[in-house]
């Protein structure tokens, strides 16, 4: 089934939420863009994966980064003073899903009123949206694969009404 | 012909498959494909339902879901689903369908006797029998007349069903599958645009099995299955059958039912019986088609009456025979195609009643047929199955009839004309617009991306409707700015003749006593018409309300024109003066469980948990909802009751040590340069010269001055705070400083972010609070200097890192330790263990109410949205020497009034525990309420929290507390709200 859909827990060591000050997008943008190795980062509801490091562009000045580097939000916090940007660790405040499969976007279009065709959502696209009344982080990586953060707090709700909105097409946990 | 089924005939079923199946408990057979209308028509069962209001029978009337007579229960127990249309039920092997609205049998239902009330049972009897002063008399009859009419009941078991939600997308939305539909699926296919063709039936085509003209050279129904085919595999093009889009909402949304295993006993595991659909969708072509009209005469209603083309599809589809010696009443020329194409299927059509004096003879080319022109059908006679109608003679310019004779038949077909369905047009608020040939409403310009194609808009002949439908898809790929498709107009022979309808309102009758009814449904008459029409109920609105016609489940589908001709020729104006009403959603009925989904049981909301709930479970405690918050309420041990339970954990606390989960405190990081300066705008006490390392308790207000919020925030650093909130404002608060920074207050360098999960919250209380964690917190100084009363400090558990602030809301020495959530567990369970010695007891949130009211601080109850500071003793908190949120508003007069309800502690007199919410009065004036109660184990007394009016002038007086719905009253001692160590000694201990 688990090319139909599979289902995997997610926990990712470091999670950090940078915001940029009006008068300090560029000087930021340009920290941020030393700091991933690229010439300019994504555009507003893109995101990049690159050397163990999710960078997503949630609104402008507004980003958010993952990664397994358990040191991450503390090397974040170094580039930047209170005057550039602020930095706060959101490592534990969110929980994951992976998602993937066939039937992934009929299983998220069952709580998510978004159109998840390639054509109106790329791979490599993040958007904020609410699932069961519950707000999310949603990734799309690629065709048919997902990942997925809720609050913590949340997570057991929200995993509950995955699997349960999943024994339609059945799935694979893994 | 076998019984009432035509042998080798009926597209739709498999004659070689047999069903059985139950109506009323008597078993009875069909074929797979049947419906369960088409099964009983089979078996000679024309009778199915009795009326809403006088228990008339009823029969099928209709093959669709405009059905008005033939509603039954399908099933049973929680399975049970009342009110179906038996004409959209499809037959499955074991369906087990039972009437309505009947007792104690179908065939013999003692509330008939309403047939002979029925004089009084009209329009308005409801409200000139118990409006005004017969209120009382209402509540005598209300249950019997509530049992007496009405439709199916609901089962009280819970459905095992599944019930699912999807959110779909199209760039066009065609509704309806039948020539316009299908017409415009075919031209819209090749553009790649992302097609969704609904259509509520079990099958594709609409009337196009009917339809006797070529397209293209082939036959209507190839073509039909031709194009089904070529439409099915491109991909693109999504088919959705057995679905109804029941709603057109705004943002061109509509609402749909996919009725995924209705037609089956029991749906496969975890399949849905039904599915909503919310359709997101940039263009919309409505072709929905159209509904043949009934006529009104005397006992049009009775078992064996139905609309022509309904008996036409039952022969044709499912090879069931309306009768065996069956009438035909027309007023236009389709009525003829209809009689033929029955005849060639086998029924025995012998006669043809015409109110039109002047045909085309050509139409009359059946010898066997009696063809009877310039005639109505006065009456139809019988009672649970037609035996007679009488017919005679129409003077269509004086409206009379002339001499009846008598006609025995078994089975009268009626055609009226076709009404468009416009339903589903008329919700997006377009006004429809009266079409005189076909003397109708079609819809009108369309206020919003959809068009409509096809008989909906009066194009009744088939290539109109073909022509249509490719006309909509091409304006709608158009709108797209996609090119238009290249398929041509096609070909068609021999199409069916357009019923173009003679006007023929109301079929005068010679018996004074008649019943002609319009809405079949509710049981609306002519007569309750007039009744409308002579009280002055005279707009179309006034008379839908009064009569309540249109408002049953079936929304005056086969009712409505015919009832807007009726008034308009009462009032003696034309049909468009009278107007229409407006539809409205939903066009068919959509069962609660489909509307719920799976929001039920577990999944009834989202929950929020603390990452030591597993502990919590696994050690006893009773959790309790903060919000959506579960918490632990009391950690009972065998045999406690809760208040044993509190007791002992608050006891623990004032005399050792206890350990609360404060996880659901929200917690908001604060961070920039001018951090200090927004928390100084927002908290009503003075925030700028925090010291870092220092938490200060603030109370935030309105701008209108009251009290909004309190909570304590930690300077972690020059630009950085850490505030906590209570936990049912956690979301306001944030949103309320998301909201000023942005619009009041953009130029502060401020961020705002929640970390209310990032942080697991517990707080460790009582004298031996500090032994408990110095033995286990490292890099922390517990001693008075290195951690004084609100210090905050970093230290570690091992490898897992915590702050440290030294808060107490108990009135105990006590410290809030936060950790990383994920720490949260291990952290909490490396404190009970550090605790052991020193018997440390967890408490919950009852334990917690209880050290708080005991020492007079503020929660919930006292925050209640209409206290200000003043009143719960916080007046001097407030800066005088700064604008803050609320800073103005709370001078004005209405809150420094002296008479105001001010906090105050109450002691019962009579050891008798105090309900929150009880009334305090003094004397017989009552001056206020109980906003927290307690038993206190450190006073032994039962004490409560209270506001009342000027209460720091009752001190030392005796209230009485009284609690009206459970008769109760203590006698109070009214005392300073400081039960407790008012000095704050305790926090040194």
């Amino acid at each position: 089934m688990s090319d139909q859909l599979s289902i995997k827990e997610v926990r990712y060591q470091s999670m950090v939420l940078i915001k940029s000050w009006p008068d300090s997008a560029q000087k930021t943008d340009a920290i941020l863009a030393a700091f991933l190795g690229i010439d300019a980062l994504p555009v507003v509801g893109d995101f990049i994966s690159q050397n163990d490091i999710y960078f997503a562009v949630i609104s402008p000045g507004h980003f958010m980064m993952f990664s397994n580097n358990e040191l991450l939000c503390s090397e974040i916090s170094k580039l930047f003073s209170a005057d550039i940007a602020s930095v706060v660790d959101i490592s534990h405040s969110r929980c994951g899903i992976s998602l993937n499969g066939k039937n992934s976007d009929n299983l998220l279009n069952k709580g998510i009123a978004i159109n998840l065709t390639d054509d109106d959502l790329p791979g490599m696209s993040v958007l904020q949206s609410s699932i069961h009344s519950i707000g999310i982080i949603m990734f799309k990586l690629q065709h048919d694969d997902y990942l997925i953060f809720s609050y913590s707090s949340f997570f057991d709700s929200f995993y509950a009404w995955v699997i349960d909105s999943a024994e339609e097409y059945g799935y694979a946990l893994t | 012909m076998s019984g009432n089924r035509l042998k080798n005939k009926g597209l739709l079923i498999d004659q070689n498959k047999p069903l059985e199946f139950t109506f009323d408990g008597k078993s009875y057979s069909g074929f797979e494909g049947d419906t369960l209308a088409s099964a009983m028509i089979a078996n000679g069962e024309m009778m199915m339902a009795r009326s809403f209001k006088y228990h008339r029978p009823r029969g099928v009337y209709s093959a669709g879901p405009e059905e008005p007579n033939a509603l039954v229960s399908l099933r049973s127990d929680g399975r049970l689903e009342p009110n179906c249309t038996a004409p959209t039920v499809e037959l499955y092997d074991g369906l087990d369908a039972h009437s309505q609205n009947a007792w104690p049998s179908l065939s013999f239902d003692v509330m008939a006797i309403n047939q002979l009330f029925s004089p009084l049972l009209v329009a308005g009897f409801y409200y000139k029998t118990f409006m005004g002063t017969g209120q009382k008399f209402w509540h005598f009859c209300e249950h019997f007349i509530r049992r007496a009419a009405g439709m199916g009941k609901a089962s009280l078991d819970a459905d095992p069903d599944r019930y699912e939600k999807a959110n779909i997308f199209a760039d066009i939305v065609i509704i309806g599958s039948g020539p316009a539909g299908l017409a415009a699926a075919k031209a819209a296919a090749p553009s790649g645009a992302k097609i969704l063709l609904v259509d509520e039936s079990a099958q594709f085509g609409g009337s196009l099995p009917e339809e006797q003209g070529n397209i293209d050279g082939y036959d209507a129904n190839e073509w039909a299955a031709d194009t089904l085919k070529t439409l099915s595999e491109i991909d693109n093009v999504t088919m959705m059958s057995r679905t109804t889009v029941y709603g057109y909402f705004d943002d061109n949304t509509l609402g749909a039912v996919e009725k995924v295993a209705d037609h089956k006993a029991v749906p496969e595991n975890f399949e849905p019986r039904q599915r909503h659909l919310k359709i997101f969708a940039k263009r919309v072509i409505i072709a929905a088609g159209s509904i043949e009209r009934p006529l009104v005469f005397d006992g049009n209603d009775t078992p064996g009456v139905m609309l022509a083309n309904a008996a036409l599809r039952y022969a044709n589809r499912y090879g069931a025979c309306v009768g065996q010696n069956v009438a035909l009443f027309t007023n236009n020329d389709d009525g003829y195609t209809t009689a033929h194409q029955l005849k060639a299927l086998g029924v025995n059509v012998t006669t043809m009643i015409d109110a039109r004096e002047k045909i085309n003879h050509g139409l009359c080319k059946d010898s066997s047929i009696n063809y009877i022109t310039g005639h109505v059908v006065t009456s139809a006679n019988g009672g649970k199955s037609l035996s007679s109608i009488k017919v005679a003679p129409y003077d269509a310019d004086t409206k009379s009839i002339g001499p009846q004779n008598t006609i025995n038949v078994d089975a009268l077909l009626v055609t009226g004309g076709y009404t468009p369905t416009i339903n589903l047009c008329s919700q997006t608020g377009t006004p429809a617009i009266f079409n005189d040939e076909i003397q109708s409403f079609i819809p009108g310009r369309a206020n919003r991306p959809w068009l409509a194609a096809g008989a909906i808009m009066g194009s009744f002949d088939l290539k109109a409707s073909l022509e249509d439908g490719i006309s909509a898809a091409n304006e709608s790929l158009e709108a797209l700015g996609l090119p238009p498709s290249n398929m041509t107009a096609l070909k068609v022979n021999g199409q069916n003749p357009v019923a173009i309808p003679f006007a023929l309102t109301v079929i005068p009758s010679s018996n004074k006593s008649a019943k002609k009814f319009v809405d079949f449904q509710h049981d609306v008459s002519v007569n309750d018409l007039n009744i409308a029409h002579t009280e002055g109920f005279r707009s179309v609105e006034h008379l839908k309300r009064y009569t309540t016609l249109g408002m049953a489940a079936d929304q005056g589908k086969t009712s409505n024109m015919n009832a807007l001709a009726i008034m308009a020729e009462l009032r003696g104006i034309s049909i468009p003066e009278a107007g229409t009403t407006r539809f409205r959603a939903p066009y068919k009925p959509v069962a609660l469980g489909t509307l719920a989904g799976r929001d039920i049981g577990n999944h009834f909301s989202a929950v929020r948990r603390t990452p030591m709930h597993n502990w919590h479970m696994d050690h006893g405690a009773e959790m309790i909802e903060a919000g959506i918050w579960y918490r632990p309420r009391v950690y009972k041990k065998s045999d406690e009751t809760l208040t044993d339970a509190y007791i002992r954990e608050a006891t623990a606390v004032r005399n050792s040590v206890g350990i609360v989960d404060v996880t659901s405190l929200g917690k908001i990081d604060i961070q920039g340069p001018d951090a200090a300066e927004f928390l100084n705008r927002i908290y009503a006490n003075a925030f700028l010269k925090v010291a870092v390392g220092k938490a200060r308790y603030g109370v935030m207000l309105r701008e209108d001055g009251y009290m909004f919020d309190d909570g304590t925030s930690w300077r972690l650093s020059e630009t950085q705070f850490l505030m906590t909130t209570t936990t049912a404002n956690a979301a306001p608060v944030l949103s309320q400083m998301e909201r000023l920074l942005t619009l009041n207050w953009p130029d502060l360098k401020v961020h705002v972010s929640s970390v209310s999960d990032q942080w697991a919250g517990m707080a460790v209380a009582g004298p031996k609070s500090r032994d408990t964690l110095n033995k286990i917190i490292t890099d922390v100084d517990f001693s008075e200097d290195g951690l004084p009363f609100m210090g905050v400090t970093d230290g570690s558990i091992g490898d897992m890192p915590v702050k440290v602030a030294r808060l107490s809301f108990s009135g105990e020495r006590a410290y809030e330790v936060y950790t990383p959530t994920h720490f949260g567990t291990a952290v909490w369970k490396e404190i009970m263990k550090a605790g052991e010695a020193f018997d440390i007891t967890p408490y919950g949130t009852e334990a917690l109410g209880t050290l708080r009211i005991e020492k007079g601080h503020i929660s919930g109850p006292e925050l209640d949205g209409r206290t200000s500071m003043a009143d719960v003793g916080l007046g001097k908190m407030a800066s005088s020497k700064k604008q803050y949120v609320g800073s103005s508003l709370k001078e004005r007069s209405g809150l420094i009034d002296q008479s105001r309800q001010t906090m105050v502690g109450l002691i019962s007199h009579d050891h008798k525990p105090l309900k929150a919410g009880s009334h305090v009065l003094n004397g017989t004036e009552n001056i206020g309420h109980v906003t927290s109660t307690t038993y206190s184990p450190a006073l032994e007394k039962f004490i409560a929290l209270a506001l009342i009016k000027q209460g720091h002038t009752q001190i030392g007086n005796t209230l009485s507390a009284t609690f009206p719905l459970k008769n109760e009253r203590n006698s109070v001692l009214v005392v300073e709200p400081h039960f407790y160590d008012k000095e704050g000694e305790r926090l040194y201990v």
